[in-house]
């Protein structure tokens, strides 16, 4: 069920919410867990029921496991197995349900024979509560809980609907405190006048914006998929497209799943900080999907030894813990370019940043607005390059496109645009166009719309700032956009999957 | 509670902003603007003639091929041509009859084939949400709530991108062909469409098959066009006449006369309407027609109009 479609804002949140809101104050806060838990399963069963006792039976594997690790006294045998045990459950999963696929095909390919194995369809949001819980052992080996769960705590932890599918990737310890506060499922006016203003930010970034610069994406990928030679203005406007595209479908999603956490009286953490305002790569990852940063940052990084080793040891771990993290989104070697490619960022970030800053005036030159804005565009473009990788249909088409964002297919502008400044096709093509969105002149309007969408797309992600701002400036925001918010959801064509339900 | 109340102030407000946005400040003025220059020029001739008159409604089909101001030369009758575009639809076409058509008049209705068979979504789903909420907000009962919502959240940020794009090639000059100065007669046919001008699109011609092939489509049809229907009722009570006929086509394919019969079986129905064919079918060979399958070029919308005249003279003579 998505979140931006009629079925879940019509009638399962109402629904889930009354109830919770309702059993929460004239009965009590279990019956109200319950409730949750039951919403949650039907949220999730509402996609393929089946996978329901993958969910259920992956909460209480990880539950039980959780709870010996708790029980044993350090040092005892069984707590280590226990704990590799645990581990290994989760990454078995993950690798049965997302990456056998993907394992198998790199064998044919190697090797150059065919394997008949059944394809197995990747169940939503196994990366999501499978980090979650690999999270919750490894706090329960070192004795990080705060708390002493419960099973229907743990398992409203996991399968709490907002953010069972693409995150917010919620601690346990963010989490399962809040189920025991006053404000769990009554939430203050304030809270739920927020979660609503939230929410609404959020399906307009999901359903006017990503889906608005959906179809550019697909048609430019998709052409340059199939053969097509993407030339300068045409790789950027693909590029710009997605990356105006994941990040409002990501953030928005986001965005709804803490407006939702409010509205039953739960806070979620923050995904976002304005992440294409980032003025260096080690910027880009404070602010681009937090939680994950901050999990790989906890779970992988520092345990591989993190900056405790010096600086060679330290780029290997940047390097091994960005290229996992690409893989984590999807099993495809166009992730791990990704992925191997904002390694590389980091390393070369903090190198420079280790040089630059032992020399004389760095503080004053680091703080400059020019050197800020210089690195806001080196920034902006690297990580454009990198989205190149992340969305291709196939390295090929990867290729293809970085040439043609880095010049080297030539350039072409439509006739009509250049007519519109006054200036003739000769003196300014270099190149034959690639696309038919440049090629057709019937594709003008669809032309002008993806440019609309793109400008508009970078104007309100580069004016929006790291915090989330008042709730005065929210209720503005929602009055300016609640129109279109309309149009799309209940009248425009149906929403498309949010893109990291497929990670 | 303040909180919420402010959040829902902030929708109305929100609501209120879209509605004003787009149903009076941001327009297509080249393909949603232009149909509402067009009608008013029709209907401000429509309205300064005495009834009886006869108007003349359709798509562009009519636009193109039928001349009022060779029928009202040719039956002494005044005639207004209101027809513009198919993809209006059936409600607003009869709407703008509706505002013109008074008393002893007679309505013409040389319909395109699949003004009959096309649902109200098909052909709403294009022009006439935009047009009527931002130009004829009068009509907008007349949808009915549903479609009223549907018209009224028609527009989304494409449209926007489109019609800021088409705002700005208006002012710099750029104008539809309806527009353009001389295109029509004061009686709102379509003029200027010459064989000599329409020889660019004699390839398209020539690929095009006849629109009669689509006219199985009626004769499959289980119930008439309800729009229609009502129409006929409107102007009976309204002592007004209607009169049908087939659209001009290709003399390719021959009428199919099963649907003849049906759409005549409709007509009917009512004892002010009447659907008459002319001797030829309403059919012409390709080389008259303009640049569609539908559309007449000058000369021939000439004879057309000559012989649909004459089929008028007789009809209303008694």
């Amino acid at each position: 069920m998505l979140f931006s479609s009629v079925p879940f804002l019509v009638y399962f949140l109402p629904v889930t919410l009354i109830g919770a809101l309702t059993l929460r104050r004239w009965w009590n806060v279990e019956a109200c867990k319950l409730w949750l838990l039951g919403a949650s399963a039907v949220f999730y069963g509402y996609w393929d029921w089946p996978y329901l006792t993958l969910l259920f039976g992956s909460i209480a594997v990880n539950f039980f496991i959780g709870r010996k690790l708790d029980l044993l006294e350090d040092g005892h045998p069984q707590r280590r197995m226990m704990f590799i045990t645990g581990i290994a459950f989760n990454l078995g999963l993950l690798f049965v349900f997302k990456y056998f696929d993907f394992f198998i095909n790199n064998i044919e390919f190697m090797f150059g024979f065919d394997i008949n194995v059944f394809k197995i369809v990747l169940p939503l949001g196994i990366s999501f509560f499978t980090f979650q819980q690999i999270a919750f052992l490894a706090d329960s080996n070192k004795r990080k809980h705060i708390l002493n769960y419960s099973f229907i705590d743990y398992a409203v932890f996991i399968s709490f609907f907002p953010q069972l599918i693409a995150g917010p990737i919620v601690h346990h310890n963010d989490f399962v405190p809040q189920l025991k506060e006053k404000r769990f499922a009554r939430p203050t006016g304030e809270m739920f006048a927020a979660g609503l203003t939230i929410i609404i930010i959020g399906l307009f970034k999901k359903s006017v914006l990503a889906d608005g610069l959906s179809p550019t994406v697909d048609l430019m990928f998709g052409e340059a998929a199939a053969g097509a030679t993407l030339t300068l203005l045409e790789a950027w406007l693909a590029t710009l497209a997605f990356a105006g595209q994941i990040y409002f479908d990501f953030s928005g999603y986001s965005d709804i799943a803490v407006g939702l956490g409010l509205l039953f009286g739960l806070k979620m953490p923050e995904n976002f900080a304005a992440p294409y305002r980032s003025t260096s790569i080690i910027d880009f990852w404070r602010r681009w999907h937090i939680t994950l940063s901050t999990f790989l940052r906890d779970y992988l990084y520092i345990p591989l030894g993190g900056n405790r080793h010096g600086r060679a040891r330290r780029y290997i771990n940047l390097m091994a813990t960005m290229l996992l993290g690409g893989l984590w989104h999807g099993a495809a070697w166009t992730f791990v370019v990704w992925g191997g490619l904002h390694g590389a960022y980091l390393a070369v970030n903090h190198l420079f940043n280790s040089v630059a800053m032992r020399m004389r005036g760095a503080e004053r030159f680091f703080a400059s607005r020019v050197t800020k804005l210089a690195g806001w565009a080196l920034t902006f473009w690297a990580v454009g390059l990198a989205w190149i990788f992340f969305r291709a249909e196939s390295f090929d088409a990867a290729m293809n496109i970085a040439a043609g964002y880095l010049g080297f297919n030539g350039v072409y502008a439509p006739p009509q645009l250049l007519a519109m400044f006054g200036m003739v096709q000769e003196s300014f093509d270099f190149a034959a166009p690639g696309t038919s969105l440049f090629a057709d002149k019937a594709m003008w309007n669809e032309l002008l719309a993806s440019t609309g969408y793109v400008l508009l797309g970078l104007a309100v992600a580069l004016s929006q700032t790291a915090l989330r701002g008042s709730q005065r400036g929210r209720l503005i925001i929602v009055a300016l956009v609640v129109g279109l918010v309309i149009q799309a959801v209940f009248f425009g064509k149906a929403s498309e999957e949010f893109i990291y339900f497929q990670f | 509670m303040a909180a919420i109340l402010k959040v829902i102030a902030s929708i109305v407000t929100g609501i209120l902003v879209y509605t004003f946005f787009f149903g009076v400040l941001i327009d297509k003025p080249l393909s949603v603007g232009i149909f509402d220059r067009v009608y008013s020029a029709k209907r401000a001739y429509g309205d300064a003639i005495k009834a009886p008159k006869i108007v003349v409604a359709g798509g562009s089909g009519p636009f193109f091929s039928v001349r009022c101001e060779t029928i009202e030369k040719e039956t002494g009758i005044p005639c207004v041509n209101i027809s513009i575009a198919v993809a209006l639809g059936r409600e607003t076409i009869l709407e703008q009859v509706k505002q013109v058509a008074k008393p002893g008049d007679t309505v013409l209705l040389p319909w395109e084939f699949r003004m009959y068979f096309l649902d109200a979504d098909e052909m709403r789903a294009r022009i006439s949400f935009p047009y009527i909420i931002r130009h004829e907000k009068q009509l907008a009962p007349a949808l009915g709530a549903d479609h009223f919502l549907e018209a009224l959240f028609y527009f989304d940020l494409k449209y926007l991108f489109n019609a800021l794009a088409e705002t700005s090639r208006y002012m710099g000059g750029h104008r539809h062909s309806f527009d353009k100065e001389g295109r029509l007669t004061p009686q709102g046919d379509y003029q200027g469409h010459t064989a000599n001008a329409g020889e660019k699109f004699r390839d398209k011609i020539d690929d095009f098959h006849s629109s009669a092939e689509e006219m199985p489509k009626i004769a499959a049809l289980e119930t008439p066009p309800s729009r229609l229907m009502a129409f006929f009722k409107w102007a009976e009570a309204r002592n007004i006449r209607v009169l049908g006929t087939l659209p001009s086509s290709f003399d390719t394919t021959a009428p199919d006369q099963k649907a003849i019969g049906k759409i005549q079986s409709w007509y009917a129905t009512s004892d002010t309407a009447e659907f008459f064919v002319l001797d030829n079918l309403n059919q012409y060979s390709k080389g008259c027609f303009f640049d569609s399958r539908e559309h007449l070029n000058e000369e021939c919308q000439t004879i057309h109009s000559k012989k649909i005249a004459a089929a008028l003279s007789s009809h209303l003579s008694h």
